[in-house]
């Protein structure tokens, strides 16, 4: 049996603040296979980007990991010295973030940072050469023109294109993109789902889309994991999740994204995400939920396999069968 | 035909961008943002109009103008009857009561050292409604209705959630009672189990108020689910206007069908129509068509000639010549491409 590319395994990240302790990430595990493309879905404060983060090892002090293993080409990144973190980062690992703007360096220009990540060994002139065709490649018009140009010069999408380049250019074997879509227009955004997934597919790389987006998720990943309050809630091939939701908050998300073609009303989720300082015992959504119980809210909730490859984190998974989200 | 409650006619907005010395020197010519550049539509009372478009499309900027948040260059805007771009910033007051507005980021729109109490009284204190001890009902009453508790009044801003947020400025909007409601990417910020409830209050209030409104919003499936009638515009101008459900079965402008195609449904959408490029910037508006340079189906005359926005099937309007030639028996058929 193949090992799998990357291995979460009961990550856990806490934030202190001056109300308390955030629990950012509460025990978060999975693993995904070279080339596959997984989404980590969730709503704001859910800790998706946190588990992304942590992953690099690029959670903000005072938020530290505090728990889990993160298994890389079989070495623990959370055990790795920050020397050795960072070739991790330069090439094994890449991510990019939802505003290009504060995450390109806005005093170099597009040639200085696709250059600087692209190998040393290479010839001045020939990583030039690199740097055009990366841009090329990533449908920059005029790339030869735009290698001299400054972040704040480009577009929102050109912005986008030029970090997937820069990303491009340390070969990784994994890709986490941070809501990459999030702050571009709808028809930018298509251009930019249909760039990644190619980009993908001809580099072979594996791919972690963070969103809030379902919509996304339905058009670029293979398996999703639907996080909630820290956790995991649900995690199976997107097939299964969009047609059998075993989880209340899955089928609820479903049901509350507007439509274009079906008029089907919309069904909100009633109240709101939990605190996350010290959260109580029992199923963080149980609050939420119409199907909660007596022992929703009082027992600790397992992670239980409700079919091939399908895992949810509900006592009435069950009672939940043949329900779809549509 | 029943008067409308809102006429906008030819109404330009366009922005100078600055000029400086070295400008003058290098002998380059005053340069503006043609942010709105003539539009004109009409609205029934009862009625939502969804102002769809794309960032820099000149939708906020059209509902800033209505509002008179901006002033515009030219053109009219006729609330019941009267044009508003002719009045005094005093005589203004008796519609700023009636037509209002919700913003995007209701956080930075209330006074954070303010309680929601404070907030909503001295609304009702400006406009002079009810007597000291009805406005303090009154405020418990716009709590009850946007689904909050008379007891968060004595809250402040920071200690709710967007969402609740959300529900305080639209509270706020309906303290005096409008008759026109603007609202501009009300659920924008505000996550996707949070906007269902957003957009199902907005619904409701509407029906128990009979309000009109201007639903300004980037997202076709929202404005789908809140609109009578949708106008999209692009680059300063609308491009299609039709009552909700023929926009959508039926879009006939390139950049509609293109937009339609661009969301992600689950499930699958629309056979995708890849539009490529970006919108160009409203300082350089191409000529001819606006939208030529990135449309698939663009003629010759679409270089050379603007397109008007006329009805081209009942009740449907659209500025295309490729649209109203394909309609005529002529051109080629983009719904073969695109159904």
């Amino acid at each position: 049996m193949n090992e799998p590319l990357l291995t979460v395994d009961d990550l856990r990240v806490e934030i202190p603040t001056p109300r308390g302790i955030v629990q950012a990430v509460r025990g978060v595990s999975f693993a995904i296979d070279r080339g596959e493309t997984f989404a980590l879905v969730g709503e704001s404060g859910s800790g998706k980007t946190m588990t992304c983060r942590a992953i690099l090892r690029l959670v903000h002090p005072p938020g530290r990991i505090t728990g889990g293993n993160v298994y890389f080409k079989g070495r623990n990144l959370v055990r790795l010295t920050e020397r050795e973190m960072e070739r991790i980062r330069g090439s094994g690992v890449v991510m990019v973030f939802q505003d290009p703007m504060t995450a390109l360096n806005p005093v170099l220009t597009v040639e200085e940072q696709i250059t600087e990540a692209l190998s040393r060994a290479a010839s001045a002139s020939s990583r030039r050469d690199g740097a055009v065709e990366l841009l090329r490649h990533v449908g920059i018009p005029d790339p030869e023109r735009r290698l001299h140009a400054y972040a704040h010069e480009l577009s929102g999408g050109q912005r986008q294109r030029v970090m997937l380049a820069i990303a491009l250019a340390r070969q990784p074997a994994l890709l986490l993109a941070d809501e990459p879509t999030t702050a571009l227009d709808v028809t930018i955004q298509a251009q930019i789902l249909r760039l990644i997934v190619r980009l993908q597919k001809e580099y072979g790389m594996a791919l972690i889309l963070v969103t809030h987006d379902l919509g996304v998720v339905y058009h670029v990943v293979d398996r999703v994991a639907v996080m909630y309050a820290g956790q995991i809630m649900e995690l199976a091939a997107k097939r299964d999740l969009f047609a059998r939701p075993r989880h209340p908050y899955t089928i609820g998300l479903i049901r509350s994204i507007p439509s274009v073609d079906r008029s089907r009303p919309l069904v909100p989720i009633p109240g709101l995400p939990p605190d996350l300082i010290g959260p109580g015992p029992g199923c963080p959504f149980a609050p939420r939920c119409a199907w909660a119980s007596d022992e929703c809210r009082t027992g600790e909730v397992p992670f239980v396999k409700v079919g091939d490859g399908h895992w949810s984190r509900c006592l009435k998974a069950d009672q939940l069968e043949g329900i779809t989200g549509g | 035909m029943a008067e409308p409650l809102l006429e906008v006619r030819n109404l330009v907005k366009h922005f100078p961008l600055p000029h400086t010395l070295l400008d003058a020197a290098l002998r380059r010519p005053p340069e503006t943002v043609r942010a709105v550049d003539g539009v004109s539509f009409a609205l029934t009372r009862g009625k939502t109009l969804g102002l769809v478009g794309e960032s820099g499309c000149g939708k906020s900027t059209l509902g800033r103008c209505i509002l008179r948040l901006h002033d515009a260059d030219r053109g009219e805007v006729r609330f019941d009857g009267v044009d508003l771009m002719q009045l005094t910033e005093a005589d203004l007051v008796p519609y700023r009561k009636r037509v209002q507005v919700v913003f995007q980021d209701p956080y930075s729109s209330l006074n954070p050292r303010q309680t929601i109490a404070r907030t909503l009284l001295e609304v009702l204190n400006v406009h002079r409604i009810g007597s000291p001890k009805e406005r303090v009902r009154r405020v418990a009453q716009l709590l009850t209705q946007v689904g909050l508790s008379p007891t968060d009044a004595h809250k402040y801003p920071g200690e709710f959630s967007g969402g609740q947020r959300q529900r305080i400025g639209i509270a706020r909007a309906l303290a005096v009672e409008p008759e026109l409601l603007i609202a501009d990417e009300p659920l924008s910020a505000l996550d996707v189990s949070i906007q269902a409830q957003i957009l199902q209050l907005l619904l409701d209030l509407r029906a128990s108020l009979g309000l009109t409104m201007i639903f300004i919003s980037h997202d076709l499936r929202v404005v789908r689910y809140l609109s009578d009638e949708v106008a999209v515009m692009y680059l300063g101008k609308i491009v299609e206007w039709a009552p909700t459900a023929e926009l959508f079965a039926r879009p006939q402008h390139p950049y509609t069908i293109a937009l339609l195609s661009a969301v992600p449904e689950v499930g699958g959408g629309r056979e995708e129509i890849p539009i490529e490029g970006e919108p160009p910037s409203a300082v350089r508006v191409p000529h001819g068509c606006r939208f030529h340079p990135r449309c698939p189906w663009k003629m010759d005359r679409c270089l050379q000639e603007s397109p008007e926005l006329k009805e081209i099937l009942p009740g449907h309007a659209a500025a295309c010549h490729v649209a109203e030639a394909r309609l005529t028996g002529g051109g080629q058929d983009m719904h073969s491409m695109v159904s």
